[in-house]
């Protein structure tokens, strides 16, 4: 039976077939509905949002090592944040299969920058698998179960925003699941990476690297077509969709696994007259097979950066098309805080104080735009804090207190934010922050954070006491306002008290999300309804 | 057959993920290769929103080519001829007549364009603009816009039998809404019959 699916709904049911047992992630778009598809769909894996990407992958690392298939799922900046387990379990190897899906984002619909993720499988010298559509999801996420067993090696599927967010058909099959053995978990020579076991184990993974060049050349979702023997494009995962369509006479080469399978493109090469490379983003095909002395051009008339497009491609050939011209001088339409947003005020009294903010990653980064033009940075996952540190810091060198405060959401707080306040703390420097508390992930999509008191499948749990966290990490100065249009005056004169003092302090602004609180209502009065 | 291609858009809230969910599905299931696509992450937070539906015997890119829609779909004016470009020369052209005044607009410091259907017209002969109010006085709540341009898209595509539109729509939308989209859906197809005589 076939089916319409999203590519993140596909890589959830890839899982499910390939009988894995647990699944663990952070929101971050475009990979958040691969979690959010296993807690609705496949309740028998155990799946939850983790805090951040690291915790998710070191879970999943340790349900790997029961011998359980685990996979773990994050935006590609989430990668950066993992990438300290991920460098070693490269290493460790696994028992049951390790699957990581990324989610990268060409073109930064949603993201910070465009890294591509094929550099990290590269760095780590593991597998990775590139689908270019829904049903390459589903079949690759079950694949690189397999692969991460055969080769003993996590395994990284890299999709992108236009394979995860575009609904392609996909066959659905039958499956019986079975939950393997608990392994014992005492290989200590294997997961022990001190450097007397760490040596070898370099040696291996240098070692499994080659067996998996030899590998892909035998992997049969490379695909080689033969049509012209003018034209003949290497190219890889989606932008064969563009290629195909852009150049439909031309012969192609598409890559779905790396490391790269060199003897069948050089293959491929000796049969085409002219060689291209076509590849969205950084040149990791194009840097191998110059290295392996083939003729081609590529980056030369292809961009490195942003997504590609039928046009891009249709123009690097010279072809002209009848040009099109969007109508100019159009208003633009940025999106906005939400109308109801609490935490509008917020940012209309940092604007009126003249303070400079620095923000962070949520909806509230829309805090930037006008009218409110009161958010003056955004890195990463939790850098206001460390960032606020820092400008206070360099304040503090001219003998004065900047007006700054650092902006973050709760779960971004939760996420990565901790850290930076433990050091403030530590190291007394008089930071301001706040926190944006609206009980739940929403820019991604609505997802519950650890103070939301519901889990990934929304069955209720426990709920984190912000306060409590904050007070923990050795916070003196903390105050909740019920954040709105009736407490402007009293939050605006906590800011005004707390930049002031010399001390690290934390103003919670507390209200929960105007679009999530219908939906989060109506849950707690179905579990008081069940209680009764 | 060659690929067909329809972009819906209109501004966050207006219903246009959900029907580009029910016309992707009727279209599968009249037995097309489709692939649909949309940038999400803006749509509740009254940002643009452009959700693309490709199909026909097989099709590769989801994304839409410039120049090569058949049918652009706006719930809002503005919206429309912002991507009034998307369409082949002399596609359809369908708009809602909803002004939705953009943050730059609202702050002063851009005007919302006068003429949005005169601008039109110089891409495409085809442009039919839908009376909302009349519409909501017909089939009673708003909502039921995205459901009514969908009844009109089906006289486009004729070869997709009634049934699997009215299929999709039932078993899409909350029941306490099907009488209401499914006099939308009539509406809509009898609006295009009028403006498309065949």
């Amino acid at each position: 039976m076939k089916e319409l699916m999203l590519g993140n709904e596909a890589i959830a049911r890839g899982a499910y077939e390939a009988n894995a047992w647990v699944a663990t992630g952070y929101p971050g778009t475009p990979s958040s509905e691969i979690i959010e598809t296993i807690g609705e769909k496949y309740p028998e894996i155990s799946s939850e949002w983790s805090v951040n990407e690291k915790v998710a992958l070191e879970i999943a690392i340790g349900s790997s090592i029961a011998g359980i298939r685990s996979l773990c799922t994050m935006k590609h900046v989430g990668l950066n944040v993992a990438a300290d387990p991920l460098m070693t379990v490269a290493y460790t190897g696994v028992e049951g299969g390790l699957v990581i899906v990324v989610a990268d984002d060409p073109g930064m619909h949603s993201s910070q920058n465009e890294q591509d993720t094929r550099n990290y499988a590269k760095f780590a010298k593991i597998p990775a698998l590139e689908p270019s559509d829904s049903g390459d999801a589903k079949e690759f996420t079950a694949l690189a179960f397999d692969i991460s067993e055969k080769f003993d090696t996590p395994v990284i599927i890299r999709t992108l925003t236009r394979v995860a967010h575009t609904k392609t058909a996909v066959e659905i099959k039958k499956v019986s699941r079975k939950l393997p053995p608990m392994a014992e978990g005492k290989n200590a020579k294997k997961y022990v990476m001190i450097p007397a076991n760490a040596r070898p184990r370099h040696t291996i993974v240098l070692e499994r690297y080659l067996k998996l060049r030899e590998y892909s050349e035998t992997f049969a979702h490379h695909q080689a077509e033969y049509r012209g023997t003018d034209i003949g494009i290497v190219t890889h995962g989606f932008v064969y969709n563009y290629v195909r369509e852009a150049l439909p006479d031309a012969s192609v080469f598409k890559v779905a696994m790396y490391p790269l399978p060199i003897k069948k493109i050089k293959e491929f090469a000796k049969k085409v007259k002219k060689l291209y490379v076509i590849e969205e983003l950084d040149p990791l095909i194009e840097e191998e097979l110059r290295a392996e002395g083939l003729q081609f051009t590529g980056k030369e008339i292809i961009p490195s950066e942003g997504e590609l497009s039928i046009d891009i491609i249709r123009k690097a050939f010279g072809i002209t098309d009848r040009e099109v011209k969007p109508h100019a001088g159009l208003p633009p339409r940025p999106p906005q805080l939400c109308k109801g947003c609490g935490h509008i005020q917020v940012f209309e009294v940092l604007r009126d104080l003249k303070c400079t903010v620095l923000g962070d990653i949520g909806c509230y980064t829309l805090g930037m735009l006008p009218p409110y033009n009161a958010m003056h940075t955004t890195v990463c996952m939790g850098a206001s804090v460390g960032n606020e540190i820092g400008f206070k810091k360099a304040s503090q060198l001219h003998q004065s207190i900047a007006n700054s405060v650092a902006v973050i959401g709760d779960s971004t707080f939760f996420h990565s934010g901790m850290t930076g306040l433990l050091n403030a703390v530590y190291n007394r420097t008089p930071i301001t922050l706040i926190i944006l508390d609206n009980r739940i992930t929403a820019m991604t999509g609505h997802q519950p954070s650890p103070n939301t008191g519901f889990d990934n499948a929304f069955r209720p749990n426990e709920r984190v006491d912000m306060e409590q966290v904050v007070k923990g990490l050795g916070i003196r100065r903390v105050r909740r306002i019920k954040i709105g249009p009736r407490t402007v005056d009293e939050f605006k004169n906590a800011v005004l008290e707390e930049t002031a003092v010399n001390e690290p302090s934390v103003i919670i602004a507390d209200e929960i999300c105007v679009i999530s609180e219908p939906k989060m209502r109506k849950l707690a009065e179905q579990i008081k309804q069940e209680h009764k | 057959m060659e690929s067909k291609s329809v972009v819906l858009c209109g501004v966050g809230g207006q219903g246009i993920i959900l029907a580009s969910e029910i016309i992707s599905e009727a279209l599968f299931r009249h037995g097309y290769d489709v692939k649909k696509n949309e940038i999400h992450g803006m749509s509740q937070r009254g940002g643009a929103v452009v959700s693309f539906i490709r199909f026909g015997d097989k099709v590769f890119s989801p994304v839409v080519k410039l120049g090569e829609a058949d049918i652009v779909i706006s719930f809002e004016q503005l919206e429309m001829l912002r991507n009034v470009h998307f369409l082949k020369k002399d596609g359809h052209a369908v708009t809602t007549d909803i002004k939705i005044d953009p943050v730059p607009v609202i702050l002063g410091s851009a005007e919302y364009p006068d003429d949005i259907p005169g601008k039109v017209k110089n891409f495409t002969k085809n442009l039919c603009v839908l009376d909302v109010e009349q519409a909501v006085r017909a089939v009673g709540n708003l909502k039921a816009i995205n459901v009514l341009v969908i009844g009109y898209l089906s006289h486009l595509l004729p070869e997709v039998k009634e049934k699997i539109w009215k299929d999709a729509i039932t078993e899409m939308v909350k029941p306490e809404f099907h009488e209401m989209n499914l006099k939308a859906f009539e509406l809509g197809k009898q609006l295009a019959c009028e403006f498309n005589p065949q």
